[in-house]
């Protein structure tokens, strides 16, 4: 038995939001110990091989631009890159990037061990005590003791998880690793959600029995940008491949559907509520008999991983089953499995006894981060991880100091307000519509956005110091963009008919060339700065571009959100409402279970009428 | 509403307190409980039940005030929310006024302001914003249309109209969202597909409701015929015949200038305001000048413009000042004379119109002439007796004959008089005066009957189209009407989602203040301002 003592802060859990903790207080200088199981790679990839998406983009940058992880782990181990909704808009583009996930983890214990500030202590928690004074104790199975002065638990899927695959139910939250029962006796404090959660993954393919050649094959977009901002936007760690899209067909659909009752998810073996924007192949033939194929990406988990990740095709279908459906999508004709698909239940804490730093409102010192919070998603869980680590830290450093994001400044801003105030009943994860502000909140302005709250941590590092640079340069150019003017001449007007930039009638500013709505903002700007010789960082001269394109379309939906927000803003008693006689019994129990204290929350709240909210509008607000 | 102090109780007559009537009805609202209002009555309240009739008697102290039928609604089952009773009493003026004295000396009620038992009903979500709005309608509605609508929407109706737009937006709405975050998902074409009928489904429907306000409200509240022409052209003749025919029981006259005359004539139970005017005319005398351009109020303002032309008398310049307006019909007069046609062909200029007749005004117009209604003090009695006088002769003259025999006579000349005609449709009148001037019997002398079933026709088919009549929601109809024509200019030229999208939040703020979640305190405002709702 050994003792680890004294530590500012442990970490109990080695994925994606544990490792973004450990890594931000380190920063900080403080001392950190990172608690995780000796069979778990740290910021493993139990699902989808992938970082990014669309809204997830924007998450990483978000991420990068505070000083975290992931974006730097992405870059390093991509293997194929792809801009979504790219003839979309920027303001919903983002990047996606398929990893070596091995590549991935080992890249991340690199980068923690070196940090000689972190203490990495792979072995399963299975006592925590709060002693007076307000240090935690925490015990593992092997007797080892650990104290520290903040807790960060990132335990995942783990806390009460039971594992489906077919009939078969086994404890653990991923295949083949335990859960941790005598911990979770300390939860007895923590008020968990009523409803258990479920999520699944599908199986993994033996990718030397898979027919590519019948398949449609997606590139990786050589133009894509990286996460980190010290990376150049398009350089590659490592080589790049494709993925694949094949679709189910009915055959597919037929096997499962004549396996109904040997579904745990419809023949009630599973009781927890699964996501539906991510639902299971099982989920698709039951709920929509119409349809009759889906998408599948086919998605290979490394470059040397013979293992293919079947994107769409998530299941708890028995074995034999499963061989039999995958074998009737094309190119999976011979397939072989290497690993099957399983869905896991397990319990989620409510996250509305946390605060917005997400510590928890009665246990002092302790916060919670990640899937334990009922979200879903790598980038969800190291957006908390990051900003759990950054308060636990900052509270130890100068308790005056918190770090809460703006929802509209931010998507991690955004989950986290929607997880602390809003009553959820399923899996949460960000998708651009749940921002306001999404003119704004993009993947290249991440840094504008980020920049204050970074250096309200009052740190100077390699990162702090580019940022400085980077908003001067923004500030800089955007300045340029304003007074730079074309006055109406022949040679003028030939250039910009050589140019294609459309006609010139009055003399204009760079700025408005760059709006003007057919051309493509970022590349007139690169372009006329070409011509000037002047030389701009790339990624300034993106975020100015768009930033000059979008702000007339921001500032008008300022004027807009202003006008409802009079009323938005305001306060609201919900314990009166939740009352109120002449509220509907269904919206009152909405209204007491998420408690809203705006009306811009009470608005938010799903399936309440606008009857209601006509009447609160006009009786409880002035 | 911050001006209405809320939970006292209130009283107030609900029936007419301007005038003695056999009953009244006194209505209170807001007291916590019955008992409390032993004191008024000799009856033991505690002993009634709700929603069923006593009779008792009003008491003041030992004094019994008057007899009294009472009904008590408990709340929230009432017309307020709140508990009311209801007491109908002898509606004596002075009656009614002491018993409000009684029941508010003590400060056991006060007296309610305007609409405000409506409000409290709004308050306590009996009514919808939409609904009050029609109440407003229907209690100071002037005709049936008004009427029908009224009740429609405090029935409801409007307003699950526009909570079926709110729900088709909100579809709308989860398309895009669904072409943004989960296209990978559907794919491409199923996300652009599923938008394209969104929006269609939605367009479709504000479509149908902009529709419904495109008629002149101002108009339809109060409908008033205008009748217009040069001076002699028979304006006068026709307002007495028209008169002479339906003249409406209410006398009542808003003409208070000398410029015009007015009396309502009633068409199938509506009220219509028949207006002569003074006449269209250069002048250079100031006054004058004034009461023409109230004159070009009462046109853009009426519901039917009919323009009579004597073709003998008219000076083509004058028609330069309403050559803006379009009229419903056009009226003919004098076509038996010597040298109609050619008259009538060098006419230019006339204003534009939808249908054209004419009709035998001559004999009268002479008589009416005289009198000019310029020298009429809007006196109802004094134009009526005239008219009267001149059209009985023209009967005999035209009895024997039958008018519409005489008139086949000028068949020919008549027809040719399409020519001029003409260039008129082209200015967008449609095909009626087609009808009348070349139909298959020929030109028409019409009486007044067919000039009346016009309007009616025009009326009627209004009503059927359903016009939403309530400003407010007009106002905000046109303006989602107004930014759906823009989102779909939009999704048309504009890739950049995000741009669509917070074109789609503009219309979502519109759509949420035409059901009023948003600004219904703005909304009830001027409600409640501006009328005296169910007090």
């Amino acid at each position: 038995m050994k003792n680890f003592n004294n530590f500012d802060i442990i970490v109990v859990g080695g994925g994606h939001a544990g490792i973004e903790a450990a890594w931000i207080a380190a920063q900080f200088d403080l001392k950190v110990c990172l608690i995780t199981f000796s069979d778990v790679e740290i910021g493993s990839m139990p699902c989808n091989p992938a970082i990014g998406g669309v809204g997830k983009g924007q998450v990483v940058r978000e991420i990068d631009a505070l000083g975290g992880l992931m974006g730097k782990l992405a870059d390093l181990s991509g293997i194929q890159y792809r801009t979504l909704n790219q003839s979309k808009g920027y303001a919903v583009q983002s990047t996606r990037v398929q990893v070596d996930k091995e590549y991935y983890s080992k890249l991340a214990e690199v980068m923690l061990t070196t940090k000689s500030n972190i203490t990495i202590a792979r072995n399963k928690v299975e006592i925590v005590r709060l002693k007076e004074g307000g240090q935690y104790v925490l015990s593992d199975s092997e007797g080892n003791e650990y104290t520290s002065k903040r807790l960060i638990i990132t335990a995942g899927t783990f806390i009460n998880a039971i594992m489906h695959l077919g009939e078969d139910v086994t404890v653990g939250g991923v295949i083949g690793k335990g859960a941790s029962a005598e911990f979770d006796k300390f939860f007895a404090g923590v008020k968990l959600k009523t409803k258990r959660y479920k999520t699944g993954t599908p199986a993994r393919l033996d990718s030397k029995t898979l027919n590519f050649s019948v398949m449609y094959e997606q590139k990786s977009d050589e133009f894509a940008n990286n996460f980190h901002y010290s990376h150049n936007f398009t350089e590659r760690n490592l080589d790049q491949v494709s993925c694949y899209l094949t679709r189910t067909n009915e055959k597919t659909l037929s096997i499962i559907r004549e396996n109904k009752e040997k579904s745990p998810l419809f023949n009630g073996q599973i009781q927890g509520v699964g996501p539906r924007y991510c639902p299971s192949i099982e989920d698709k033939a039951f709920r929509y008999p119409d349809r009759n194929g889906h998408h599948v990406f086919i998605e290979p988990e490394g470059l040397d991983a013979q293992t293919i990740y079947p994107n769409g095709l998530s299941t708890s279908l028995p074995k034999e089953v499963q061989t039999q459906f995958l074998r009737t999508i094309e190119g999976l004709e011979k397939v072989e499995i290497k690993i099957y698909g399983y869905a896991v239940e397990y319990d989620v804490i409510d996250t509305r006894s946390l605060g917005r730093t997400l510590e928890h409102n009665e246990i002092k010192g302790l916060y919670f981060a990640g899937q334990v919070n009922g979200t879903s998603g790598y980038e969800e869980a190291a957006g908390q991880g990051i900003v759990a680590g950054i308060n636990a830290s900052l509270s130890l450093i100068d308790s005056s100091k918190e770090l809460i994001l703006d929802r509209n400044a931010s998507y991690i801003g955004v989950m986290i307000e929607d997880l602390v105030t809003k009553d959820l009943n399923e899996p949460y994860r960000l998708f651009t519509a749940r921002s306001e502000n999404r003119l704004y909140v993009r993947e290249d302005n991440a840094i504008n956005r980020i920049f204050k709250y970074r250096r309200s941590m009052d740190l100077d590092l390699d990162i702090d110091k580019y940022q400085t640079f980077y908003m001067e340069e923004f500030n800089l150019l955007y300045k340029l963009c304003e007074k730079t003017t074309y006055n109406v001449s022949e040679d003028m007007s030939n250039y910009f008919k050589k140019m294609n930039y459309g006609p010139l009638e009055e003399n204009i500013t760079l700025k408005e060339l760059v709006c003007r709505s057919k051309l493509e903002a970022v590349e007139v700007l690169k372009g006329e700065l070409d011509q000037f010789g002047a030389k701009f960082d790339e990624k300034v001269i993106k975020a100015v571009a768009i930033s000059c394109k979008y702000e007339g379309y921001i500032n008008r939906a300022h004027i807009e959100t202003n006008k409802v927000s009079r009323l938005s803003m305001q306060n609201i008693d919900w314990k009166k409402l939740s009352k109120s006689k002449n509220i509907s019994f269904e919206c009152r129990q909405r209204i007491k279970n998420v408690m809203p204290q705006t009306f811009s929350e009470l608005k938010s709240i799903n399936g309440i009428r606008p009857a209601t909210l006509a009447y609160v509008a006009s009786s409880y607000l002035k | 509403m911050s001006v209405m102090p809320k939970n006292s109780p209130i009283i107030a007559c609900s029936s007419g307190n301007d005038t003695n009537t056999a009953i009244s009805v006194i209505r209170c609202s807001g007291f916590s409980n019955l008992n409390s209002l032993n004191i008024f009555f000799k009856k033991d309240l505690s002993l009634i039940g709700p929603r069923k009739c006593y009779l008792t008697e009003i008491i003041d102290g030992t004094t019994t005030i008057d007899s009294a039928m009472i009904i008590f609604f408990k709340g929230p089952n009432s017309y307020t929310g709140e508990n009311v009773l209801e007491i109908s009493v002898h509606g004596n003026k002075l009656n009614v006024y002491r018993i409000l004295e009684l029941f508010t000396k003590n400060n056991t009620f006060r007296l309610a302001m305007p609409g405000e038992f409506t409000y409290r009903a709004y308050l306590n979500k009996k009514l919808s914003v939409s609904q009050i709005e029609g109440l407003d309608l229907f209690l100071n509605a002037k005709t049936p249309l008004v009427l029908n609508q009224g009740i429609m929407a405090l029935q409801g109706e409007i307003h699950k109209n526009y909570l079926k737009l709110y729900s088709a937006f909100v579809d709308l709405k989860a398309a895009l969202e669904l072409s943004i975050d989960f296209v990978e998902d559907i794919g491409e074409k199923a996300a652009k597909d599923e938008l394209s009928i969104k929006f269609d489904q939605f367009a479709g429907l504000i479509e149908w409701l902009n529709q419904r306000t495109k008629t002149e409200v101002s108009s339809l509240l109060s409908p008033t015929i205008i009748l217009l022409g040069q001076t002699n052209a028979g304006k006068s003749s026709l307002f007495n015949r028209l008169l002479k025919m339906r003249r409406a029981i209410v006398t009542e006259i808003h003409g208070t200038t000398t410029d015009y005359i007015s009396e309502y004539i009633s068409i199938k139970d509506t009220d219509f305001r028949l207006i002569d005017t003074a006449g269209i005319r250069s002048t250079k005398n100031k006054v004058e000048h004034i009461g023409i351009s109230q004159t070009f109020k009462l046109i853009e303002n009426a519901f039917y413009k009919i323009l009579i032309v004597n073709p003998f008398e008219t000076k083509s310049d004058e028609f330069t000042k309403i050559e803006d307006v379009e009229f419903d019909l056009l009226v003919v007069t004098h076509a038996d004379k010597e040298g109609f046609i050619d008259k009538f062909q060098s006419l230019t200029g006339v204003p534009k119109y939808k249908s054209a007749v004419y009709m035998d005004l001559s004999e009268v117009s002479i008589a009416s002439g005289s009198i000019g209604p310029k020298n009429v003090k809007s006196g109802p009695i004094e134009p009526k007796k005239i008219s009267v006088g001149p059209i009985e002769p023209k009967t005999l003259k035209n009895g024997p004959i039958g008018p519409d025999l005489k008139n086949s006579g000028p068949i020919e000349p008549v027809q040719k008089s399409c020519g001029p005609i003409g260039p008129n449709l082209k200015n967008g009148g449609p095909i009626e005066p087609e009808k009348i001037f070349n139909g298959p019997i020929g030109p028409k002398q019409v009486k007044e009957e067919v000039l009346l079933s016009f309007i009616e026709k025009k009326y009627s088919q209004i009503c059927e189209q359903n016009p939403i009549l309530i400003g407010r929601q007009r106002q905000a109809i046109k303006q989602i009407y107004f930014q759906t024509k823009k989102l779909k200019d939009v999704l048309h030229t504009e890739n950049d989602v995000a741009i669509i999208s917070s074109e789609l939040n503009i219309l979502q703020s519109k759509i949420e203040e035409l059901i009023g979640i948003v600004s219904a305190d703005d909304v009830l405002n001027s409600i409640f301002d501006n009328f005296c709702i169910g007090k």
